[in-house]
């Protein structure tokens, strides 16, 4: 476990990368997605 | 510099390390997610197209599992919503195009009536969709044609051109970057990310979720400020999609039979926009007599010209979902309305029940009694005063779809009744409206005459020509643009005898 911990400590971008994936483009995606336009939403008609 | 490139390329080497990393975690949820039965479970919503059906490269049809040999849509947000095609059979198919009006009409009527006459049995498939224009009807159209292999297709489109236009232009905002777009498409369509997206959609209101109308008001000025050019292109791609639709049709021999969308005569427009060149006194000087004609106004006459869209009577106003209001009938008789004559004569518009009404319908019904009562001695000297006024503004602004709807309406309320040109007039001028209106029906008689494949049905003109006073009005319809179920039922019982002709001439 310290060897891995060490490894990351060492190595940044291998942790920071699937952080920022997941933590940032993941959730803004998710956002954009949930509010994506509708279409046969009534009042549109 | 070596140990300065050295270091570079041990960045880089973490960096794909992390990127597989990512990928690791992303397949180990998602083949979790399979292997423990959510693939084809209810509890995940199924994908969405992102592009809504306007991507002409998106395939909306794919295999029936269920039915070799079948078809099954791939378009709504939830599965219940979702068109099943049987495999094709020695029965005759029918295809019904359209918005939100085809999609509501009963297509069974259309095939009792076909199949009545013996001794072929027909089939008709509703591919009309809400909020559906031209332009995604055209998409459709071609991949239903070459999938289904209809008999014949019957198009009735022309509605939603600005409802559509309206949707492209939030699709594209929200959109824009095609990255986003291409990596939302991407999680979309895994497991993974649709059951985020739930979970974000039910923990915070989506668009979707928004449900008063007020919020919906941004959705109607889009085109506050639309020139005429503008207007203009909308239509011309409209007869443009008509167009590709009948050259599809007439390519592979299949008859189609075009319609003209039925619009309410008696909702008011919506978009005047002051040409460019209009010289701003003429704008002045038509305002001041429009405002002065408007303070003249009686009160039920002013409650028939909506300033929001709130104060319109939408069908959602008429309650719960369409397809269930217009399984009802009214229970008391809503005031106002006049009789029809010729085909529609003694026919039951088929109102939906009046228990989910929101008030304001019977309200607007009220003052629709109101229109077509006989005025007071000092009702009918504002209107007189306000008739005038409407015409020295309209000598400064000939263009305005207002001014000229609130002429003829006055004029109405006077006892005035032969005016049906002058509602057309003013609904034509309309620069943005969410309806068909008399110059748009042109295109579709003009793109019917252009093609020797394809047959006309001016449903608009055989609705105007047994309406009362030729406006097709609040008798038949349920807002701007819906008929109600009856005049559905009516106009597919209608069609019938023009279907079997062309099928006949087909053979």
């Amino acid at each position: 476990m310290r060897r891995v911990f060490r490894f990351l400590r060492r190595h940044p971008l291998v942790w920071i990368v699937p952080v920022l994936v997941y933590g940032v483009l993941l959730i803004y995606l998710l956002t954009k997605l949930a509010h994506a336009p509708q279409d046969a939403f009534i009042y549109r008609i | 510099m070596g140990r300065f490139f050295r270091f570079l390329l041990g960045q880089l080497g973490d960096f794909l390390l992390g990127i597989a990393l990512t990928l690791l975690l992303f397949l180990f949820v998602e083949g979790g997610l399979r292997i423990a039965g959510y693939g084809d479970s209810a509890a995940i919503p199924p994908p969405r197209h992102l592009t809504a059906g306007f991507d002409p490269s998106t395939h909306i049809f794919e295999p029936d599992p269920e039915h070799p040999g079948g078809w099954r849509s791939t378009y709504s947000h939830d599965r219940s919503g979702e068109i099943v095609v049987p495999p094709r059979t020695s029965t005759r198919r029918v295809l019904l195009f359209g918005g939100s009006n085809t999609a509501g009409f009963p297509e069974r009527v259309l095939e009792q009536a076909l199949t009545a006459q013996g001794p072929q049995e027909y089939e008709v498939v509703n591919l009309g969709r809400a909020g559906y224009g031209s332009g995604r009807v055209a998409i459709l159209f071609r991949e239903a044609l070459e999938l289904l292999d209809p008999d014949l297709v019957i198009v009735y489109s022309g509605h939603n051109e600005f409802v559509e236009k309206s949707f492209a232009m939030d699709l594209e905002q929200a959109w824009s970057n095609p990255l986003i777009a291409k990596l939302a498409e991407w999680l979309e369509r895994s497991l993974t990310g649709r059951l985020l997206r739930q979970w974000v959609q039910e923990r915070e209101p989506s668009v979707a979720e928004y449900t008063r109308l007020q919020d919906w008001e941004a959705e109607y000025k889009k085109f506050a400020d639309l020139p005429w050019e503008g207007t203009e292109k909308v239509w011309d791609a409209y007869e443009e999609n008509l167009d590709y639709m009948a050259d599809l049709a007439e390519q592979r021999g299949v008859p189609m039979l075009l319609c003209t969308p039925v619009w309410n005569r008696l909702s008011p427009p919506r978009v005047a926009v002051a040409p460019k060149e209009l010289d701003d006194q003429e704008i002045e000087l038509a305002e001041r007599q429009h405002r002065r004609a408007k303070k003249l106004y009686p009160e039920p006459f002013r409650a028939l010209l909506p300033q929001h869209d709130k104060d319109r009577v939408h069908i959602f106003d008429w309650g719960g979902p369409r397809r269930r209001l217009l399984e009802g009938r009214v229970q008391d008789p809503l005031p106002g309305l006049l009789p029809s004559s010729g085909w529609l004569s003694g026919r039951d518009p088929e109102f939906p029940m009046n228990q989910e009404w929101e008030p304001k319908v019977r309200a607007w019904y009220e003052n629709l009694a109101w229109l077509r009562s006989p005025r007071s001695p000092a009702e009918e000297e504002s209107l007189t005063r306000a008739v005038r006024l409407l015409g020295e503004a309209l000598q400064h602004r000939p263009d305005d779809a207002h001014l000229h709807y609130e002429l003829a309406l006055a004029r109405y309320a006077l006892g005035e009744r032969k005016l049906a040109s002058e509602f057309a007039e003013a609904a034509s001028l309309d620069h943005a409206p969410r309806k068909a209106v008399p110059l748009s029906n042109e295109r579709v008689r003009r793109v019917a005459a252009r093609h020797g494949g394809v047959q006309l049905f001016d449903s608009d003109r055989r609705f105007a020509e047994a309406c009362p006073e030729g406006l097709v009005g609040w008798e038949w319809m349920v807002d701007h643009c819906h008929i109600s179920h009856g005049a559905a039922r009516a106009l597919l019982e209608d069609m019938a005898d023009e279907v079997l002709a062309l099928l006949k001439e087909k053979q």
